[in-house]
């Protein structure tokens, strides 16, 4: 029996083009173009880099899995609670720990919660998720002696990375970011890639007959689940100190609705459409919280509705085919 | 003794309340196999329109809740027929539609009577109180338990014993077969959908009285209308009234012994059932 | 050892009995048709040996191991493989995508994270051997929900062949298919492995007559008859129960 073991070829360069050059492109200018712009688009684009990765982390069992959640926040907000309690109440400064226990406890919860939300499945997942997302807000708001409920808990400084004589301003902090972000996509994007990837999306088409084939599908939804915790986690220790601390509303519904939308305006199931479901989205917010900031709530629903109705595929599908018909028109080979 | 019979009353009014709610949800997700998000926003309406006509404009209490639960039957059926079939087939996009709807309505809600919310109303000849084992009880709690036992009684005999009841169970059971029969499910699932609505509507302005009327409540209630749903079973209006008493009265003693505690009392109750039996009480499977 | 013995296996259904104190035997590499009528407890029979469906009573042994308890998934680490009567595979996905799912099963790096599912050469290359011999390799990249019914069908087989199983269960497999494809289906089960054995569920008579050594017929759950095909041919009670005519080849 011939080995086992992964062997890569050296791609078509034509190939590795067409499959590459978008995602450079892309990064390439995440990268220089904010350089250029006044501080409050930049502001915009860390806020953007942030929810991508936490839609990103929620596209992983929404997308790939097929799991419906609507409790995602719970992640993200139990990661910023950590970090701005221990940073704010405790005074402990040094990022790389509170990330990593903010990181490490965001685990736990999804560890916990997904245990019972996987006793559901399908819709009934959607809404098991929905309460138990509540229930983390509830713990939020209530426990005033470890989050100082409805308060909330203002931070008013940038991460503190160790690096002698740097110290991060709203500036430096967009490429603090954009560097997290940028491991972040490669990391889930050689998940989505791998075998293990592969088995989620199986599931989501059909999970009897994966059974029949012989996975243990409870269990790698159980791992989906907890990944997408961890990079929910990961989003949620750098949301404090862009958006100047953490309130309970960032744990509830909303932002886990907010998610979901950027998803499949982005495009469900595709990783990279998130980025831009979190473009088109956070910029119309701003844009409409400067015309008619009480109405955002509304326009957020139609676009909602809109999307699910019209939007098949999500952005993604259409810059795909775009993509596919500029490459193939112009290298004819 | 007074703190059982006292804390047994108020949890059966809530329960009672929260069956209401679940009740609508639970038949629309048993027939079309859609969880309808926006429920919770139509119970919102029904309120917002009862309190126009019973607060507003002074008058019936009663004709405030039948125009709260025919508005928010109005408002399901240019949901379901407007919206929802465009999506024939495609279950988990109707419940996101019905998501983004809970944004749409709720902030139009907003527009119309405002940001502040609404103070607890009844109808003036439910405002008295009554004398039960030395404690004074609203005579609209004890209302609320009453108009809930004659609502579920109402309910199980369209379902079980009247001829579109019979068509309404022969759907949840198999929709193929029953078009096979010459029954128009779409129809049928339409006119489920708007009893919903109406229910939910009417559960409005009767939850009022506890609750008053506020914006929140379209996610609010929502999440209690699916706590129960989950604790009660998917799909069983039976299941919605069990599940709905249970988790009035249990939470309404947590609350009783501990306030703190008593917030979480129903996610409590969720999570047991989850574990222990996560098809509800009265579950039967979803249908696909 | 044989390879599948089911020892007075029942299954009910609140009431209704659909398996009755079943007791069968296959031997290994035998290949084996279970027929009769609509509702004679066949695909129950069937769910029940794969895992979807719980004995009431009885046990199931593969190649010895009791198995009656186990969960679906574990059984296909045993040797035991099964295809659909309504096609089971996963249609947004391409065929080739559908092949290495079923291929990297019961492979150690399915688990994998990091590595591309693609990358793996021994898999690769029995892909393109399973689909290559289904004709169906030139359709490697396209959605399965964009192929032919009997394309699918095809796909289907060559998936639950891709663990390879020492004993395969074959629901209605010619369903949906041409006379030409159901024959092409008869040479494929007939030029399988000898170290497999084969349990089919049929109503087509040209496939169970050209496949099957041995035939069991259910009726109401229970075995009335079984034997070669000659003698389940003449069998009166079957003939009765069919109330087919055996000239015509098809009792339906």
């Amino acid at each position: 029996m011939i080995t086992g073991r992964p062997i890569y070829h050296r791609k078509d360069s034509n190939e590795l083009l067409f499959r590459f050059a978008p995602y450079i492109i892309g990064f390439l200018l995440l990268a220089i173009v904010p350089i250029f712009l006044p501080a409050y688009v930049q502001n915009l684009m860390t806020k953007i880099l942030i929810f991508s990765i936490f839609a990103m982390s929620l596209d992983i069992i929404l997308g790939y899995t097929g799991l419906p959640s609507l409790g995602h926040a719970a992640f993200l907000g139990v990661a910023g609670y950590t970090v701005t309690i221990l940073l704010v109440i405790h005074g402990i400064d040094n990022f790389y720990l509170i990330a990593a226990l903010g990181i490490f406890l965001a685990v736990l919860t999804a560890a916990i919660l997904g245990v019972l939300a996987l006793r559901a499945s399908g819709i009934f997942f959607l809404l098991v998720t929905f309460a138990l997302g509540m229930l983390i807000y509830s713990i939020a708001l209530k426990f005033n002696w470890l989050t100082r409920g409805q308060q909330g808990l203002p931070l008013g400084a940038y991460p503190n990375l160790g690096l002698p004589g740097i110290e991060l301003n709203s500036f430096t902090f967009y490429f603090f970011v954009f560097l997290v972000f940028i491991v972040c996509f490669f990391l889930m994007y050689r998940i989505t890639k791998s075998p293990f990837g592969l088995t989620l999306q199986g599931i989501r088409e059909n999970e009897s007959r994966m059974r029949m084939l012989g996975y243990n599908t409870w269990r790698y939804k159980y791992i989906a689940f907890i990944i997408s915790g961890l990079f929910a986690g990961i989003a949620g220790v750098l949301f404090p100190f862009y958006s100047g601390g953490m309130v309970p509303q960032n744990l509830d519904i909303n932002t886990s609705a907010y998610a979901l939308l950027i998803c499949i305006i982005g495009g469900v199931g595709t990783l990279w459409g998130s980025i831009f479901g979190a473009v088109v989205l956070i910029f119309l917010e701003f844009f409409i919280g400067n015309f008619a900031p009480y109405r955002w709530p509304l326009i957020l629903g139609i676009i909602f509705v809109l999307a699910v109705i019209f939007l098949r595929g999500g952005i993604a599908a259409h810059i795909s085919r775009l993509w596919r018909r500029l490459f193939i028109g112009s290298v004819k080979s | 003794m007074e703190f059982v019979a006292l804390n047994f009353l108020n949890g059966a009014a809530f329960g009672m309340l929260l069956f209401l709610i679940a009740s609508g949800l639970s038949l629309t997700l048993g027939i079309m196999g859609v969880l309808n998000l926006a429920h919770g926003a139509l119970y919102m309406v029904g309120g917002y329109i009862g309190w126009t006509v019973a607060v507003q404009l002074g008058l019936n209490w009663g004709l405030g809740v039948f125009c709260g639960a025919i508005g928010a039957g109005l408002l399901g059926l240019i949901i379901e027929r407007g919206l929802l079939r465009h999506l024939y087939g495609l279950l988990n996009d109707q419940v996101l539609l019905t998501f983004g709807l809970v944004y749409i309505i709720k902030n139009s809600c907003q527009w119309i009577w405002g940001m502040v919310p609404k103070v607890p109303f009844t109808a003036p000849y439910l405002s008295g109180s009554l004398d039960i084992m030395g404690q004074i009880y609203p005579v609209s709690r004890v209302a609320v338990i009453g108009i809930g036992i004659v609502i579920a009684a109402a309910l199980w005999w369209l379902i079980d014993r009247t001829r579109v009841g019979a068509m309404v169970r022969a759907g949840m059971d198999n929709s193929e077969m029953t078009e096979g029969l010459g029954i128009n499910v779409a129809v049928v699932c339409s006119a489920v959908f708007c009893l919903g609505a109406f229910l939910a509507g009417a559960a409005g302005v009767i939850g009022a009285d506890l609750m008053g009327v506020r914006a929140e409540q379209s996610l609010d209630i929502m999440l209690y209308g699916l706590i129960v749903v989950v604790v009660g079973g998917m799909g069983s209006v039976p299941g919605a009234l069990i599940g709905g008493l249970v988790i009035g009265i249990v939470d309404s003693f947590i609350r009783g012994l501990s306030p703190e505690l008593g917030y979480f009392s129903m996610y409590m109750i969720m999570a047991v059932i989850l574990l222990i039996r996560p098809t509800g009480i009265l579950g039967r499977t979803p249908k696909k | 050892m044989e390879a599948l013995r089911v020892k007075d296996l029942c299954k009910d259904f609140g009431g209704v009995q659909a398996v009755r104190n079943v007791c069968l035997s296959v031997a290994v590499g035998e290949h084996l048709a279970i027929i009769g009528p609509n509702g004679a407890g066949k695909t129950t029979f069937f769910n029940v040996i794969s895992g979807q469906l719980a004995a009431s009573a009885g046990q199931v042994y593969l190649f010895g191991k009791d198995i009656t308890h186990l969960a679906v998934y574990q059984r296909a680490h045993l040797g035991m493989a099964r295809s659909f009567q309504h096609t089971s595979v996963f249609p947004t996905l391409t065929v080739f995508e559908n092949i290495l799912l079923a291929l990297q099963a019961t492979q150690r790096h399915r688990s994998n994270m990091f590595h591309s599912a693609t990358a793996y050469e021994y898999l690769n290359a029995k892909a393109s051997e399973l689909l290559s011999s289904m004709d169906i390799w030139k359709n490697k990249d396209d959605k399965v929900n964009s192929i032919s019914y009997g394309e699918q069908r095809k796909l289907e087989i060559a998936m639950s062949l891709s663990s390879e199983p020492k004993l395969l269960l074959m629901d209605e497999p010619s369903t949906g298919l041409t006379t030409t494809e159901s024959a092409e289906i008869v040479k494929l089960i007939r030029n399988l492995s000898t170290d497999i054995a084969v349990i089919l569920v049929a109503h087509d008579m040209d496939l169970v007559f050209g496949v099957a050594e041995r035939i069991v017929v259910l009726h109401y759950g229970e075995i009335i008859a079984e034997g070669t095909p000659e003698e389940i041919s003449a069998n009166s009670k079957v003939k009765e129960i069919y109330m087919g005519d055996k000239k015509a080849g098809h009792w339906k």
